[in-house]
């Protein structure tokens, strides 16, 4: 997971990735590293705040391809959705 | 250094000295055999001193047929000889006994003449000799290995030896043999596999058109370490076979090449062509083509080789039978594809219990139903949900991902929706009232957590809302620690995660049955006690684990089922023991 260090991503947050997903889950994100780090950097350009709890709680959803979430996105009103994002993570599924 | 050496050496020479003795005295005897032979000639009477017994050795080693009767013969004519020498008597001797006694000296003499050349007693014992000193030669040498005559030889040496020194030897040598053998097995094994190292690894990737100098050094040593060359050599080939495009990601082709088989890979391309899924697709679920291992453990390693060949063909056909869509699947969840198989479908059962349907959004990108199939703790969260706020249901049901994001029943989350309940005056649309807030989508109305309850806000996060904090959660919202005799006892036996089902046969338990007056008329997913919300499905499982378990029906166990996990107010837990008690004691 040294991709997610080069990203700013703490060793805490690495521990508790690992520790709440199942191996197979894991090794799928591991597998997208370099699709689930555009789309890391993607939230964190436009206001999302709550990376951390996506990524240890979501797992899975890094291995959307980064084109069509960007897109979905771009149909929306950013900031409304961002700001319910960042306080209830299950927003996101309103993409 | 052998240290038993010098003492085993000494031993055989003890043994190859014995049988020099023997040779000797099989030499003196061969001598004294000439000198009978020499006085038997002269004068037959001689054969009066000899004794039977000698004269049966004799014979014994003439090479004819009738020993038997030829000793009879002789020993007559001794006999003879004899009784005329000690009583004078004039006993004659036939042609026939003369005979016999020319044939007995032809036959000594022709005996004795064969060993003065070569004595077969003397040339089995130079034999043995020859046998010891090689013995004594070859364990003497370092890279020798010890073979069943060997042991044969050794087991007579200790049996004429039977001292404590000696078992000591034989101890030692046990020892050395038995490390012996094990540096030549884990030699031979290795060169069976062939060692593993860049420059044959640099062959095999060449000859299959892939560029081992583009392997990172990690992923090379993680080759070299734990890499067969043989199986490495067949997925080369089997990819080649299947039209595999070349393998660009590191991470993917290493894991494949230490992780999966010609057989897995040949099966699992198979199953997925027939399933509509091209090998290249594979390629970015590969952990469904790594040999199956229930792997649980986390390290880097155990990670990169968490193969999934067999739940992956399993989640298709049960994806398939569940009118899932495999490529809705795989564009949008892809671990599901690869996930234990037991767990989904645990999963897909417990969707359909709860009255959740797994309907496909009919835009959009990020579904949350796909997730709740990840989640290890659906029931409890679920239950959990159910049981803590009258629309806490209704979130869910928007919201399905929380089956997989929350993952503790006693979180403090679910303490903040509890208190924020009792201080409710039914204002959805007012922010400071209650824990939900509606967000319309296409005109739907969907729950929403506030971010006071919720705090993932940064601004929320060194908060705590009402004072709610992990240590004093109970205190803080009035809750109570529920305390039922046997709790112990049952927590054990509920704590197995094994078997968490419900049989039908529970539905006519009659403890369950005292209690059916308090399904809900509109919704028979809950109990109400006397205003007090319970998770029916969460009854039903914890009782029929217990049952299963030999415990009997009691108001015990009945309340135990009822309250587990359950956030409650001393009150609210008093309500439940008077209506099953009411119930109980009616029955």
């Amino acid at each position: 997971m040294d991709f997610l260090k080069d990203i700013g991503i703490d060793e805490m947050t690495i521990s508790k990735i690992i520790e709440n997903n199942l191996p197979n889950v894991i090794r799928q994100f591991i597998n997208d590293r370099e699709n689930a780090v555009k789309i890391i950097l993607y939230l964190e350009d436009n206001g999302v705040k709550v990376v951390d709890d996506l990524l240890i709680r979501r797992l899975e959803i890094f291995s959307i391809d980064y084109i069509r979430l960007k897109n979905a996105f771009d149909k929306f009103n950013k900031d409304v959705l961002i700001a319910l994002i960042n306080e209830d993570i299950s927003a996101i599924n309103f993409l | 250094m052998k240290t038993f050496t010098e003492k085993l050496n000494k031993l055989i020479d003890k043994e190859i000295e014995l049988l020099e003795e023997q040779k000797k005295n099989t030499a003196e005897t061969n001598k004294e055999l000439i000198k009978i032979y020499d006085e038997l000639k002269k004068d037959m009477s001689s054969l009066i001193y000899i004794k039977s017994e000698d004269l049966k050795k004799i014979i014994n080693s003439f090479k004819i047929e009738d020993k038997d009767r030829l000793y009879k013969e002789i020993l007559t004519i001794k006999k003879i000889l004899t009784m005329n020498k000690d009583y004078k008597s004039t006993l004659r001797l036939f042609k026939k006994d003369k005979d016999s006694y020319k044939y007995f000296l032809d036959k000594f003499d022709e005996n004795n003449k064969a060993n003065a050349n070569s004595d077969p007693n003397i040339i089995k014992l130079d034999n043995k000799q020859i046998e010891y000193l090689k013995l004594k030669e070859n364990l003497n040498k370092e890279t020798y290995i010890i073979k069943s005559k060997d042991i044969t030889l050794l087991e007579k040496i200790f049996k004429n030896n039977a001292d404590d020194s000696s078992i000591e030897i034989l101890v030692e040598l046990m020892n050395y043999e038995n490390d012996k053998y094990k540096e030549r097995m884990s030699k031979s094994k290795k060169k069976a596999c062939l060692e593993v190292n860049d420059e044959n690894l640099k062959e095999v990737f060449e000859k299959h058109k892939y560029d081992y100098s583009k392997l990172e050094g990690k992923y090379k040593e993680y080759l070299k370490e734990k890499g067969n060359l043989k199986n490495i050599e067949d997925i080369f080939t089997t990819l080649e076979n299947h039209e595999y495009p070349i393998i660009e990601d590191n991470y993917v082709l290493t894991s494949i090449l230490l992780g999966s088989s010609m057989t897995t890979l040949e099966k699992v391309t198979n199953f997925a062509r027939e399933n509509k899924l091209i090998p290249k697709s594979l390629l970015d679920i590969s952990g469904a083509l790594l040999n199956q291992n229930n792997n649980v453990n986390k390290d880097d390693y155990s990670i990169m080789t968490t193969g999934s060949s067999i739940d992956f063909m399993r989640n298709i056909t049960t994806l398939r039978e569940n009118g899932i869509s495999i490529n809705y699947i795989y564009q949008g969840c892809k671990s599901i594809l690869t996930m234990p198989n037991g767990l989904l479908v645990k999963n897909l059962d417990l969707l359909n219990k709860y009255g959740f349907s797994f309907e496909y959004k009919r835009k959009g990108v990020i579904d949350p139903s796909p997730s709740a199939l990840l989640s290890e703790h659906f029931a409890e969260i679920a239950d959990q949900f159910i049981e803590i706020h009258p629309d806490g249901l209704k979130y869910l049901t928007d919201n399905l991902s929380n089956l997989k994001t929350v993952s503790n029943p006693d979180a403090l989350m679910f303490y903040n929706i509890y208190e924020s309940y009792k201080n409710y005056k039914g204002n959805l649309n007012d922010p400071l009232d209650g824990p939900f807030r509606k967000v319309m989508e296409d005109s739907h109305p969907n729950y929403q957590l506030k971010a006071i309850i919720t705090r993932n806000k940064p601004e929320y996060r060194n908060t705590y809302y009402m004072g709610i904090t992990e240590e004093h959660k109970k205190e803080a919202t009035n809750t109570i620690d529920i305390n039922i005799h046997n709790k112990d006892k049952f927590d054990k036996i509920i704590s197995n995660r094994k078997d968490i089902e419900i049989n039908n046969s529970i539905f006519n338990n009659p403890y369950i049955v005292s209690i059916n007056k308090y399904i809900d008329g509109d919704n028979a997913l809950i109990y109400n006690f006397d205003g007090v919300i319970i998770s029916r499905l969460k009854v039903l499982r914890i009782y029929n684990k217990l049952v299963k378990n030999g415990i009997k029906d009691s108001t015990d166990s009945l309340i135990y089922a009822i309250t587990y996990n359950s956030i409650l107010s001393q009150i609210s837990y008093e309500k439940i023991i008077n209506c099953v008690k009411k119930e109980i004691k009616v029955r």
